[in-house]
């Protein structure tokens, strides 16, 4: 195919994908990113830093993509802690203490993985995008979103996010702190068939300042499942953890 | 640990369990000659204490809707002079449930309210004996529970309670609790209002909000009335030497008590906490003064010969009495806490100030995890006060407590 005959086809698609709004790239990007508003999954977060690792395995439950709730259940020592996060409000329950107590957004529980890593599925609930750009990177065109935060409960303030244009698969994703800071970036990988769409089921997150420290969340045994609204409450955080 | 059991004529269905193992040494360096031990000739307190116990706890689930829980602490306490073993039954109960409704019945041990230092809307477990040697948050978890019967009903937009505890031999008359937990979304804050009927009944009332991405608020009140649970000393006969009586204040009494507290996260992931506490039924500077008079003129009295027996007496009331840090009624709690200073090493160090009197408490607190199942620990009182104060009340300083805790499974 000629070279001219490949730039009007990627200019025809670059047409098409602009004809979406900047937010509907983004929609779109979450979409593939969690089956469903509503569903459960299982995530293994392993902790490299140095010689060690440490690994922790989540069961996570979402509703209507505002509602999370997530259960540790290994290793031993974290297993029965429970994270609840409804649209910015964020609890933690950890067994042998008294009551959930509500944190602040801030506080991170896992190393360089915070509270909305692994408890927000979607980046259009606390995220809006203010620029797209068209860029070359690993030898492919693809679309870089420029997020900012929209709402006081977002981890970070802003996100680039790359994005394979046609299929709207996230490929990378840089996150900076209210001062600009670069703090992490994120890269997805491992694309598999998933409730009818191919999905990234892995994230490696490289911190910016320690490079030595990565951390792997690894995401299986995806499912539509309902749990009840009434489940996603302080007072209810116990008997999940109890649960276990 | 999974097991499934099929025993004789009762099925025990699916159960879990844990057990954890606790080795705790802690060691006090007694005072010389304080104000409520004299020469150390009152009480006899050990200055150190093995304490060696366990945490078995046990969930039953003999169908998806019924199920029972289990948790026991078998203790064994070492002094120089003598050994204790206790068993305390903490929690047993059975619990069924229908669709969002939860309906228990048996031994809990309830707790609530969003305040670290104290919990004045615990009403339940007021005046239960905890163990100091935990963290804040730790403490009313290892407790004694009461005998309830109880509803939990959740809803779309909250959960309410209602639980009755029957009278028993450590509380000689029936208690009743109902709760309503709501967050309103819009505002980031949880709100739970209780009331509570007993001896001293009372309202509650607990609010939390999130005020940035990095600052937590918190608002923990109870406003009582009924009997005073307060122990008051009484001048009977100012003769030599003067006739005192102890006695709960019969009064009938109203007041409030209230936390107002605040939580900060900084940037590398420690938080800072400071908690105001007002308790409206704690000593006023007139009853502190009658009962520190009262003690001072039970040593000095005690010291010098006169009438010794009735004096070691009231000192021995007296060290009954005295619960160091929550007898006056404006205190200043802080809490400094930093989680994985060094790696798998937690450190915090508290702060309780009383605003009566200057006095303070010091509480640093370390945490090392070993391994998954094992973590190290240490923690240590400080009290610094005049011989009148709250925190000069006590018969040792400082006192060092390290241990090891063992998840075993």
């Amino acid at each position: 195919m000629s070279k001219g005959l490949l730039g009007l086809l990627f200019f025809g698609l670059s047409s098409a994908m602009m004809a979406m709004t900047p937010q509907e790239m983004l929609e779109k990007v979450d979409k593939n990113r969690a089956p469903a508003h509503t569903f459960t999954c299982k995530l293994k977060v392993s902790s490299q830093k140095g010689d060690g690792t440490s690994v922790v395995d989540l069961l996570i439950r979402v509703k209507d993509a505002k509602k999370s709730l997530v259960l540790y259940q290994a290793p031993h020592s974290t297993r029965g802690r429970v994270l609840l996060m409804v649209e910015d409000n964020v609890w933690v329950y950890i067994p042998g203490t008294s009551n959930p107590i509500r944190i602040s957004p801030q506080q991170q529980l896992m190393g360089q993985v915070s509270n909305a890593d692994v408890a927000r599925v979607v980046y259009s609930l606390d995220y809006q995008v203010i620029g797209v750009d068209s860029v070359v990177y690993n030898n492919e065109n693809v679309l870089v979103l420029n997020l900012s935060a929209k709402t006081k409960g977002a981890a970070y303030k802003a996100i680039t996010l790359w994005v394979k244009p046609d299929v709207y698969l996230p490929i990378k994703a840089e996150f900076y702190a209210v001062s600009g800071r670069h703090l992490k970036t994120a890269y997805y990988k491992k694309y598999q068939s998933i409730l009818g769409a191919l999905r990234p089921t892995v994230l490696d997150i490289h911190d910016a300042v320690q490079t030595n420290a990565i951390t792997t969340l690894e995401y299986t045994d995806f499912t539509v499942d309902t749990t009840p609204d009434a489940f996603y409450q302080k007072s209810y955080m116990e008997r999940v953890s109890n649960q276990n | 640990m999974l097991v499934y059991v099929a025993a004789l004529s009762v099925p025990i269905g699916a159960a879990t369990g844990s057990f954890t193992v606790f080795e705790q040494l802690t060691s006090r360096q007694l005072k010389p000659d304080p104000l409520l031990n004299p020469g150390q000739e009152i009480l006899m307190v050990p200055h150190t204490i093995y304490r060696h116990y366990g945490i078995m706890d046990l969930r039953s689930e003999w169908s998806p809707d019924w199920r029972g829980h289990l948790r026991y602490r078998p203790i064994l306490d070492t002094t120089p002079s003598e050994y204790t073993v206790t068993g305390i039954l903490d929690e047993a109960s059975v619990e069924l449930k229908m669709d969002q409704t939860f309906i228990y019945v048996g031994k809990k041990n309830i707790k609530d309210g969003v305040g670290l230092s104290t919990n004045p809307t615990d009403f339940l477990g007021e005046n239960k004996w905890v163990d100091k040697t935990k963290r804040q948050e730790d403490r009313r978890t290892q407790r004694e529970g009461d005998l309830v019967v109880g509803v939990d009903w959740f809803q779309d937009s909250g959960s309410y309670n209602v639980i009755f505890s029957p009278q028993s031999d450590a509380v000689r008359y029936n208690r009743y609790l109902m709760k309503a937990n709501l967050l309103i979304e819009s505002l980031k804050t949880d709100v739970s209002a209780s009331y509570f009927s007993g001896l001293l009944s009372g309202l509650g009332l607990n609010i939390s909000t999130t005020i940035t991405d990095s600052w937590v608020f918190h608002v923990e009140a109870a406003y009582r009335d009924g009997r005073s649970q307060k122990t008051t000393v009484r001048l009977v006969k100012d003769d030599v030497p003067r006739e005192y009586r102890l006695e709960l204040d019969p009064a009938h009494v109203s007041y409030a008590d209230i936390i107002i507290g605040s939580q900060l996260t900084l940037s590398d992931a420690s938080t800072v906490m400071m908690e105001y506490y007002y308790h409206g039924g704690g000593y006023s500077e007139s009853e502190w003064a009658t009962l520190t008079d009262w003690m001072m003129y039970s040593n000095h009295h005690y010291k010098i010969g006169l009438a010794p027996d009735l004096m070691r007496g009231y000192l021995q009331l007296a060290n009954r009495i005295i619960q160091v840090g929550s007898m006056r009624q404006h205190y200043c709690f802080f809490r400094f806490y930093k989680p994985n200073w060094i790696e798998n090493l937690d450190v915090s160090l508290v702060g309780l100030s009383s605003l009566n009197d200057g006095g303070l408490l010091l509480n640093p607190y370390v945490t090392y995890r070993v391994n998954d199942t094992i973590e190290v620990y240490g923690s240590g009182y400080w009290f610094f006060g005049s011989e009148g104060s709250e925190f000069g009340l006590t018969n040792w300083n400082p006192e060092i407590t390290v241990g090891v805790k063992w998840a075993c499974f």
